[in-house]
């Protein structure tokens, strides 16, 4: 009985040898994907007009979006983000 | 006086184990803990109610004809419900903060260490009298510490069908729990000093790098691991619906109805599987115990992880984040940020954590495929 659970135990072993080594392996494999697709992304940066084209009332909002400054919008997501953690501090008291 | 004999014979008090009333005692308690104390109401709910019907005397809910035991044949027996969760789940996803900072995806495989610690321990349990774990058992208890609800039950539906009901239940009720088990483990293995640490603005991130990423994902997964790609797979269908901008009424339907929808059947075909014959054993105390224990590995492992990637990065890295490394979308991030706010009130961590919260739904998705193709 005992030597069966060894075994069992031998097997869960390797697996989790074997397991946590896939799963980092495929996720690392994942990083050089990302960069990868960051680089081509820069490398090729693309007309934006086709896809804008396609739908072109897209594209109005993307562009007044990107016309804020990145300070403004930085600044607008902290306090959504600090609205957001006292809202949620106060559901925790209610 | 026969006639009334009959008639009381078809009561369900004249039927009633005291099995089913402890059964619908714990269904009441789900529903208590949802309504009350607000835990995962959205899959508590459905689950505690399904508790209750299905330990009706007489009413045969989870019996062949009934309603119950139809939900679960078809979206849990063959596995659609939790894969078009996890469809509505991708398309509520925004890798932006994972494709901005890839190095991220490290943590989410360090906190997958808690569901291959556990995978471990449930075999272990063996030594005690009473605990008799298959490998299958012990793989699908151990998904549990990947802290993602779809994912345990899509892999227990697979492995261990039994043991469905206490494994989902325990996955959600640890869910809810994130921000009582993991802020005292994230404190005990940083220092003060290492969780006031800022990290940089991330990148902007252009649509392009969002719509390519779900593909590259999905083709690196059907490279390396197919038993993987049915989680993956919608997982990506479902973000590049919401990424690619061109099918913006399915994205919303996907990311709203359809998965309202299989949340409530799921939910009820969850609590199917909590009938006392399936629920009252010493197996569930020890798989609600060792999903305490997995939660609190991968948490560590992640933790830990940041820290040594902070080291090695000269102290860029906020420790803390790796928490987030669990999945428990957005939970973990919300408890990461919070415990950072604590260390340094004008430290905002929340889109920091995003990125490696996301990549451990990715992880416990890898995590799964791996375990379905080793033991399944």
């Amino acid at each position: 009985m005992n030597s069966e659970i060894a075994g069992q135990l031998n097997e869960a072993g390797t697996l989790m040898l074997v397991g946590m080594g896939f799963v980092f392996a495929f996720l690392a494999l994942l990083i050089g994907g990302i960069k990868l697709i960051e680089i081509t992304c820069r490398r090729f940066p693309g007309a934006p007009e086709p896809v804008a084209s396609a739908s072109g009332k897209k594209k109005v909002e993307q562009q007044s979006s990107e016309g804020v400054a990145p300070q403004t919008i930085a600044a607008i997501s902290a306090a959504i983000h600090q609205h957001r953690q006292t809202k949620t501090k106060q559901q925790e008291h209610a | 006086m026969e006639k009334f004999s009959i008639l009381w014979d078809s009561t369900a008090l004249a039927h009633f184990h005291y099995q089913q009333l402890i059964m619908m005692g714990v269904g009441l308690l789900l529903l208590y803990l949802a309504i009350v104390k607000k835990f995962e109401p959205l899959l508590l709910i459905p689950i505690g109610f399904g508790a209750l019907l299905t330990n009706i005397p007489l009413a045969g809910f989870s019996e062949p004809g009934g309603l119950l035991y139809y939900i679960y044949e078809v979206g849990i027996e063959t596995g659609v419900f939790p894969l078009l969760i996890f469809m509505g789940v991708g398309a509520m996803t925004d890798f932006g903060a994972l494709i901005a900072n890839p190095r991220m995806l490290l943590l989410g495989a360090a906190a997958q260490f808690g569901i291959f610690a556990t995978l471990f321990g449930a075999i272990a349990l063996n030594l005690i009298p009473g605990f008799e774990f298959s490998l299958k058992d012990a793989s699908a208890i151990a998904i549990i510490g990947g802290a993602d609800g779809p994912t345990a039950i899509f892999l227990a539906s697979r492995l261990s069908p039994d043991l469905l009901g206490a494994i989902a239940v325990a996955a959600y009720s640890y869910m809810a729990l994130v921000p009582i088990i993991q802020p005292p483990i994230m404190k005990a293995l940083t220092t003060k000093e290492e969780r006031q640490i800022k990290m940089a603005q991330l990148r902007p991130v252009s649509q392009r790098e969002k719509i390519i990423f779900p593909l590259a994902v999905l083709i690196l997964t059907i490279l390396f691991l197919p038993s993987a790609t049915p989680l993956v797979g919608m997982f990506c269908f479902g973000n590049l619906m919401k990424e690619c901008g061109v099918v913006e009424r399915l994205s919303k339907t996907t990311q709203n109805e359809l998965i309202n929808t299989t949340t409530i059947f799921l939910g009820l075909a969850v609590g199917s599987k909590l009938s006392a014959d399936k629920f009252l054993t010493v197996e569930t105390l020890g798989i609600l115990g060792l999903g305490a224990v997995a939660f609190a590995i991968g948490t560590a492992t992640g933790v830990l992880m940041a820290k040594l990637m902070s080291r090695l990065s000269g102290g860029t890295i906020n420790p803390l984040i790796g928490a987030a490394g669990v999945s428990a979308v957005p939970m973990a991030a919300r408890v990461v940020n919070k415990v950072g706010l604590q260390a340094n009130p004008h430290n905002f961590l929340l889109m920091h954590a995003m990125g490696p919260n996301v990549a451990g739904v990715l992880g416990s998705a890898v995590a799964a495929g791996v375990l379905l193709a080793l033991v399944g």
